[in-house]
């Protein structure tokens, strides 16, 4: 090898040993600049405890005066077991309840507030059962749950500042079927300077579920349960949580103002 | 000179601290919502492969992805997705298997991240543009995604080829 050579492969290696160094300290140097740890998500237990709302209308309005303290909720008369309750319709402080007699099931009565049935006098209304009075005993007749779903099916309309009574069948049957929910209803975020800060409804398709829930198009939700919807995972929490949600308080922006719409799900 | 340059390019490469690099994409994917978590990082010296990656997003579970393969040339950068499994949520609205998705960016077009997603729903291309951030979207649906994922297909407009387009500013 002669001189010329040997200074040429002596460059070359020079020229590769200067790549190398450059090389090494730029990953050292981009070693020092750049983070030594990722990132990981660590999943907080999300809790949702139960909800009671508290109304003040209801202490002020009772909806029906009941006298006398003592409500059994056992069938302790023959009369009464001998009753079945198959339908119902209330309101503030008025109603009325569908009876029959669990012999003739079809040969069905209308019994208004104050109105006598086989000597049982009609007194309170509740969401699945009517008080019936008989004497000085009360006593608690449920609603059918066959007819209580078939009520739920036929969506009793929605009035506002009482609370709309869900089936929790119906909701669960429903919350499988994503993609029906999702041609019944259209929801897109709302956000103010990068944050969210609720779901805008922007439509409902008529004579679905969403229809009778007292939502309109363009309402803005902001709350459920009186938590504020901050992220996708709190609205998909709720969701997700449905089955254990016994009440729920929706909070939605209306025209710029704050509406309450409340339901209970048996 | 161009041999020293690809020599170069090369050498930077193979010493380059990619898991950190990869760090750092995590901490700046972190704001937008998006974290990855219980990877395996191993460097290939050339390339980066990421295993058994979970996917958030917006803390929703959103994504199990089998491999990735994140290569860096500068000029031109690829990340390969292999086995995508979507979770319980997003599984509601596409169908959950998506065999693959190649992410490229090179400097031939550098105002757009173009990809190519292949799944059971079928396939689609996707362009995000960096200046105006937006990402659109050309689905070419299966059967299966017309047929169980009709509601979602709705949420995109259809042109006269059957194709479906979808656009979302970021």
């Amino acid at each position: 090898m002669n001189i010329a050579s040997k200074v040429w492969a002596v460059s070359i290696l020079t020229r590769l040993i200067v790549i190398i160094i450059i090389a090494k300290v730029l990953g050292l140097l981009f070693l020092w600049a750049l983070p030594n740890e990722g990132v990981d998500f660590y999943e907080q237990k999300r809790m949702l405890p139960p909800y009671h709302p508290y109304t003040v209308g209801a202490i002020i309005e009772p909806a029906v005066i009941i006298k006398g303290s003592k409500v059994d909720v056992q069938y302790l008369d023959a009369g009464i077991n001998s009753m079945i309750l198959k339908g119902l319709y209330r309101k503030k402080e008025s109603g009325y309840i569908i009876l029959a007699m669990k012999a003739k099931p079809k040969a069905t009565e209308i019994l208004g507030i104050g109105e006598s049935y086989n000597g049982y006098k009609l007194v309170q209304i509740k969401p699945s059962s009517a008080i019936l009075e008989r004497g000085s005993l009360r006593y608690t007749l449920e609603l059918l749950i066959n007819d209580l779903q078939a009520l739920r099916k036929r969506h009793a309309p929605f009035i506002e500042g009482e609370p709309y009574q869900m089936s929790r069948t119906e909701i669960q049957e429903y919350a499988k079927n994503f993609g029906q929910i999702l041609e019944d209803i259209n929801i897109i975020e709302v956000k103010n300077r990068g944050k969210l800060k609720g779901f805008k409804i922007t439509r409902i398709r008529p004579n679905t579920p969403f229809s009778y829930l007292g939502l309109l198009k363009g309402d803005v939700i902001i709350k459920v349960n009186n938590e504020p919807l901050k992220s996708y995972a709190d609205a998909l929490n709720i969701y997700q949580n449905i089955h254990n949600i016994k009440e729920i308080e929706l909070i939605v922006l209306r025209d710029n103002k704050e509406k309450e719409l409340r339901y209970e799900i048996h | 000179m161009i041999g020293y340059g690809v020599l170069t390019l090369v050498t930077v490469l193979y010493f380059l601290p990619k898991a950190n690099l990869y760090y750092k994409l995590e901490h700046e994917l972190q704001p937008q919502g998006i974290i990855i978590h219980n990877e395996h990082i191993d460097d290939k010296r050339l390339w980066l492969e990421i295993l058994d990656a979970e996917l958030y997003v917006q803390k929703i579970e959103s994504m199990h992805i089998h491999r990735a393969n994140i290569m860096l040339f500068g000029l031109y950068n690829t990340i390969d997705l292999e086995q995508i499994t979507l979770a319980s949520t997003p599984g509601q609205f596409v169908p959950k298997n998506i065999q693959s998705a190649q992410f490229r960016y090179g400097l031939y077009d550098p105002l757009n991240i173009n990809a190519t997603v292949l799944g059971d729903f079928g396939k689609a291309e996707i362009r995000l543009n960096l200046y105006d951030r937006i990402m659109t979207a050309n689905v070419e649906a299966s059967k299966l995604m017309k047929s169980k994922f009709s509601a979602t297909l709705k949420n995109l407009t259809r042109d006269k080829k059957g194709v479906y387009h979808y656009e979302y500013s970021f």
